[in-house]
Formats: C-alpha cells, structure tokens, sequence
C-alpha cells in the first residue's frame, strides 16, 4: 500500500516544519470512508479555513459536478473566498486560472482533495500539474469505490512523485495545524499628551506614569533614531528641493515609519519622534490634526495594515481590483501612476514594487495647472508620484499584489509587459479610467468612499465645477513638509549629534 | 399532537415503544448534531412520531434548535434536493438561476447557524447522489446540524446501500407492525368506539383489515366511529365491524 521511500519522505517533512515540500500526489486509501479520517478532516478544514490564507487547503468539491470551473470554485471558497461574490463575479472559464494564481499566492504547501474518488480523471491529472507548477503536496482522499491506480497514472502523466498511503498514516503525515495565535501588543494604548513635538517628549515625562513614559520613550529614541538615519542618508534630495525630499520622506513614512503602526498611540509617538528628528536636520514635517476628526492619531496609521481590512478586498477571485483597490488605498490615492509598473517591477511575492527604470506613466495634464500646484503648496507640498518610490506593501496585503503577479504570469505576461494590464488586450497597459473603475467599484462593494476616488461627476457634489483636489498619503494624514533655511538650521542644537539620540 | 391520519376526532396517542424511542433518538440527535434514520413499513407511524417528537422540541424550549421538515418527490436531482432546501430553510424560492455550487454555497451558509434539525421524510426516494449531498453538507466543518431520515420500505436499503452513509449512522430505528398481542391494550386506549369493546373483536379487525399497522387502524376507526354514530352505539361490536369491513374493501 505504501510507496516506502515517499512516504519516509512525507513523514520527515511532516516532522520537520521548515523542511521544503517536495511536490507530490498522495492517494489517501479510506476505501470504508472511516471515521477517523472524516473527523482528522473536519478539525484540519476548521483550522485552515479560519487562518486563510494558508499554505495548508482542504477543498471540498461540489456533489456531482465535473467541471473545471465549478471545482475551481470548489478550490477558492476552500482558499477563504466569499462564494457569495465569486457567483457574483461570472469567472466561467476564467476561473480554474484564478484559482491557480491564488494558490500561487497563498504558497500552499499542502492541497487536500476530500472525496476525490468523485472527481473525472481530468481533474486528477490537472492536480498532478498543479503539484508540479506550485511545488506542493496534493492529497487525493479516497473514500469510495473507482478506478484509484488510474488517478494515479493521471498524476504521474503530470511528472510528479505518486503514493498511496493507508487512512491511519493521515494525522502523522498531515497534521492539524496549530491554531493561530492572537496577536501579542506589548504596547498597551496609553493616553498621550497632545502637545506639539517641540514639547512632546517632555510633556510624556511629566504626565505619564514611570513605567509608561519608559515604554514611551524607547519607541520615541528609537524611532527619532531612525528618522535620523533616514534624514542622513538622502541629504543630497535636499538640492532637488520640497518635492524631492518630499517624495522620498511620504514614500519612508508610509511603507517603514509610520505607516506599520497598528495603533494610533504608538503612531501617534513615531511622529512626534520623527518631526523632532527632521526638524532638527532642517525638514519641517508639520501636523494639522484639527481637520481629521476625533480620533486624528487613528488616521496616522496604514490604510491596509491589518488582515481584516485586507481580508475585505480578498473575498473576490478577481485578482486585478483587489490588486488596483489595495495599492490605492495604500497610496491613499487614485490609480493615476499605475501603467507605469511592468511585471518585473512586481516581487513574485507581492511585498514589493519597484520604481520602474523607465518611467511610461502618463501623467494627467491638471496636474500641471497652476492652480492644482497652489492647492498642493498649500496642504503637503509634495505631488506623491506612487511610482517614483519603491512601494513597500505591508505584510497581510502582499497576498492580493502575488495573486495578480501570478495570474499575468499564467496569462504569459513577461517582465516588460504592463502589471496592469487591459483585459481585452493584456500586452497593453490598462488605462486610468478603467484602473480607476475598478478602484471605485471595488471600493463602493467595501463601502469605503474616499474623496480622491470620486468620478468627475461626482454624486457627493465635491468636485462639480471644482478643481480637483490633490491626494496622497501625507494630506490623507494631515501632513505637509517644509524645508527650513539651512542658516536656521545650523543654529538648532542638534541632539544626533549626542550619538544615537540617548 | 400532529394530526392523526385523516383527522381522526377523538383518537389518542399511542404510547408505543416506538413512539417513545423516537423523542428519545431526536434528543439524541440534536444534542450531538448527528445523523439518524426512522424507517419501517408503510403506516406504521413513523412520521407521525417524528411530528410529536419535533412538536414536543419545539414547545418544550429546551433545546434551541430550529427544526425543518422536508419531502421530496420520486428519484429527485441532487440540484431539486438543494433547491428544496434553500426554500424549506429560508421560505422562498431560490431564482431558477442559480446553479449547484451557488445554492450549496448558500446551504453550508444557512447551516452554519444557527442550530437544526433537518427531517427528510420519504427518504427512499432519494438517489445516491441526493444522498451525497447531504453527507457533504453535514461532513462541511462549517455546518453544524442534526440530519433526520425518515423512510418507509426500501430506506435503509437505500441508506446502507452507501458505505459511507451508513457508518454515519448515530440512532437507528426501525419500526415495525404493533404486536397481535399489544392490540387490544393499545386500542382500548386509542379511541372510544373500542374502549368497551371484547378482545376477540379487536383481534378480528386487527386480523382482517389492520394487521398491526396504524395508519389502517386510523382509517378502520374513522369508519367504525361513523357507523357507530349513524347507529347511536358507543361501542364497535360485530355488525359495526362486518359493515365497516365492508366500505373498506372487504378486508380484501
């Protein structure tokens, strides 16, 4: 029954949780449909579906059906997708390609098939090329009669290692996983003084508890150190003046320093730490938080930093909104620059996106209208061009930015051709308004309707007969950078200069 | 109490070993959210021990379980099982337009709470794939629900048919015909037309025309009781149960 030298294989993997998987099908033999193997499957399903994405996938296939796109369906709801939108979606054949990218994505280590025995000998073969193509273990559970050696000869058609094991094997060789730990957040919220950042360090001794200030601090030293070194490092951005520096400082803030922090105390310190650093290296980063509502130190933090708000534009099968929708929010702009990007701009793991070496994005022409260039004078003063900085994306949403990397891959896209691609004619970078569609469809479905993707035509009224008003992620944050005059700076006593701010 | 077989007036319920092993086996059942099977000759009183069972859950509030009872006609598709469902579960009809995974999709969601007790009756006539299906919605790690079939003759030849439903199988009852000797202690009991009536007597309608299975004591009694009414007796006797025999087929 066993395939000895596999099945060894599997069981040291198995033992060993950084141990790679090799790719492989294994036929799981519940001839009797035992129980044992019903319930090792219940809690395994229970435990992948709620950490989905995870590399470990136990897919149920629809009674009766044999077709592919139904079991491509069968594949995404078991990758954590809302059945509900993907009906909603109409991928038709479109759908077993969806699925392959978002397995991609997710890295699945281990597809689990349940009643396999159910399905045409057309799947198996097709699984046995997945197992190739993702380098991962599909598990074939057997639980009724038909013809298994066939399967088998399927999968092996697909140049994949095969073996049939017996139902008692299941739980060593393919453990529950552990149950997803919550979160641990040594940094307790804590009430902040609402002084200025002049203050802010000294106003913290004074009121907090000895205790807090001490947890306080460490993150103010530390994140003044950092902004230190980031000020250090693109000194020669000064010489291209307020937009060059600008540029570069939203892109630091919102991908490494303020950006990650989840909560709004702990970014709330990052930036009072981070303007007395600038301030005293002759950048002023000012804060106007009157115009962001009660809680202003709440809208410091990542648009997308947290696996619920990501888990939102997951639901879809659709790789390309929930791609364009991500990166927006991100950016807290539209998707004005993003037919710049090309394929291999994109990390294969959606983490990040390069700045393009040519840049082919076409830039609208209000951009360059006077009185566009007053309206952002007067609130950051930098124009953020997304792609004109490495755009870091943070770690719950990397999955939606791999997803589609992986479905242009399958669509045969190169690294020269667009990220962003029209669907009619893939070699073509898709245009604004469709990325920008997208966004607000997505978006709306979202109920998240932020002002800067309005259409022209704009129901709120906003914009009718308006200029456009400028968006980025520093005026999304009540932000604006200032460049201090270089005779101010030298007379501010320079605490850096005390290595390393202690 | 349901309603006994054509409206029967005036008939009791019969405390049977049957009828009070099947609360027991939906107590069961619901409590470990389980599969279970009620299957026996036709008219033997199964669904109507079923009905009281379920009625007597929902009355009692002990349980909080919705409870949702559905038949379906001969040798149905597996697409008419789950749009039976849907309709049964949320009260309307599913548009035409949707198709197998969608309405799945929607059964692993409305099964997923809160809990239920779904109660399939005739359920011999449900094909292999019917049969799969319900073993896939209640096998779904996100469903939670208790699974009742009931069945008349062919049901759990049906059921163990399959391997894998059978070893699912929690409680099993199959009912059988009353007893010759119960008859005449259950049926003093049963209506007042045989509360008086001799033992010989009994065993004669039970030996002609019942033969033990309720659902023809329900109809023997409608008839008897209107006999005994147009001929002013409170008790069957011979001519009642010779001219019931007779609008009933002769006993034939």
């Amino acid at each position: 029954m066993v395939t000895a030298p596999l099945a060894l294989d599997l069981l040291v993997e198995a033992s060993e949780e950084s141990s790679p998987a090799q790719p492989c099908v294994v036929l799981v033999r519940n001839d009797d449909d035992g129980v044992g193997v019903r319930e090792h499957l219940k809690f395994f399903g229970e435990i992948t579906a709620r950490a989905a994405p995870a590399p470990r996938v136990l897919v149920r296939p629809t009674p009766g059906a044999t077709d592919q796109t139904t079991f491509a369906l069968d594949v995404l709801v078991a990758l954590g997708k809302n059945p509900h939108v993907l009906a909603g979606e109409q991928l038709g054949a479109s759908a077993w390609s969806y699925a392959r990218a978002w397995l991609a994505a997710a890295q699945v280590t281990d597809l689990v098939v349940d009643r396999a025995h159910q399905l045409p000998a057309q799947r198996w073969g097709e699984l046995g090329e997945l197992a190739a193509e993702l380098g991962c273990r599909v598990w074939l559970i057997w639980s009724g009669p038909g013809d298994s050696q066939a399967a088998m000869d399927s999968a092996r058609g697909a140049g994949v290692r095969c073996a049939s094991v017996m139902p008692e094997w299941l739980p060593w060789l393919l453990p529950v996983p552990v149950r997803p730990q919550q979160p641990d957040h040594p940094f307790s919220d804590t009430l902040l003084p609402l002084a200025e950042f002049t203050t802010f360090r000294a106003a913290a001794r004074r009121h907090l508890p000895p205790h807090q200030f001490e947890t306080v601090d460490r993150l103010y030293l530390d994140a003044a150190g950092a902004a230190d070194g980031w000020l250090a490092d693109h000194q020669h951005l000064r010489a291209e003046g307020r937009e060059g520096i600008g540029g570069a400082l939203a892109a630091w803030l919102r991908d490494d320093q303020l950006g990650p922090h989840q909560r709004p105390s702990q970014a709330l310190v990052v930036l009072r730490a981070t303007q007395a650093a600038l301030f005293v290296g002759g950048v002023l980063l000012c804060w106007n938080p009157a115009a962001l509502g009660p809680d202003p130190a709440a809208r410091l933090c990542g648009t997308i930093d947290t696996r619920q708000r990501v888990h939102e534009l997951y639901v879809g099968a659709r790789t390309a909104p929930a791609a364009i929708t991500a990166l927006s929010l991100h950016l807290n702009q539209p998707p004005l620059y993003f037919d710049c990007w090309r394929l291999g701009d994109v990390a294969t793991d959606g983490s990040v996106l390069n700045s393009p070496e040519v840049h082919r994005h076409k830039a609208p022409a209000y951009l360059s209208y006077p009185d566009h260039q007053a309206a952002i004078a007067t609130t950051s003063g930098v124009t953020e061009i997304a792609c004109a900085h490495p755009v870091r994306i943070p770690a719950p949403a990397q999955v939606l930015l791999a997803a589609h990397h992986a479905y242009r891959r399958h669509q045969g896209a190169t690294a020269e051709d667009p990220f962003f691609a029209d669907p009619t004619t893939p070699a073509e970078a898709a245009t604004y308004s469709r990325l920008r569609s997208h966004a607000v469809r997505t978006a709306a479905r979202l109920h998240h309707t932020p002002g800067w993707l309005h259409l022209d035509d704009c129901r709120y009224g906003a914009d009718i007969g308006l200029h456009r008003r400028p968006s980025g992620w520093l005026i999304e944050r009540g932000l604006s950078v200032h460049l201090l005059d270089p005779a101010l700076t030298e007379r501010v006593p320079h605490p850096v200069r005390r290595p390393p701010w202690r | 109490m349901p309603t006994h077989f054509l409206g029967l007036q005036g008939a009791s319920t019969l405390p049977t070993h049957q009828f009070q092993l099947t609360a027991r086996i939906v107590d069961d059942l619901v409590a470990h959210a389980a599969t279970g099977c009620v299957h026996g000759p036709a008219g033997a009183g199964k669904t109507f021990a079923v009905d009281a069972a379920l009625e007597r859950l929902r009355a009692s509030g002990g349980h909080p379980v919705v409870t949702c009872s559905v038949s379906f006609p001969s040798k149905p598709t597996m697409l008419r099982v789950a749009t039976e469902l849907v309709t049964a579960l949320t009260g309307t009809i599913p548009p035409p337009s949707r198709n197998r995974f969608q309405l799945i999709s929607q059964l692993v969601g409305l099964l997923a709470a809160p809990a239920r007790l779904l109660v399939l009756d005739e359920a011999q006539r449900l094909t292999g794939e019917c049969l799969e299906l319900l073993r896939h919605l209640h096998d779904h790690h996100e469903t939670r629900f208790a699974l009742l079939y009931v069945g008349g003759d062919g049901c759990w030849e049906v059921l163990s048919r399959e391997p894998m439903l059978r070893s699912r199988i929690f409680r099993r009852l199959p009912f059988q015909p009353l007893e010759r000797a119960q008859i005449p202690g259950l049926m003093r009991g049963y209506h007042r037309v045989y509360a008086a009536a001799d033992e010989e007597l009994l065993w004669d309608i039970d030996d002609v025309y019942a033969h033990g299975t309720l659902r023809d004591w329900a109809v023997f009694t409608n008839t008897a009781a209107a006999l005994c009414a147009e001929a002013n007796r409170d008790t069957v006797d011979a001519a009642v149960i010779a001219n019931a025999c007779t609008l009933l087929g002769g006993g034939v």
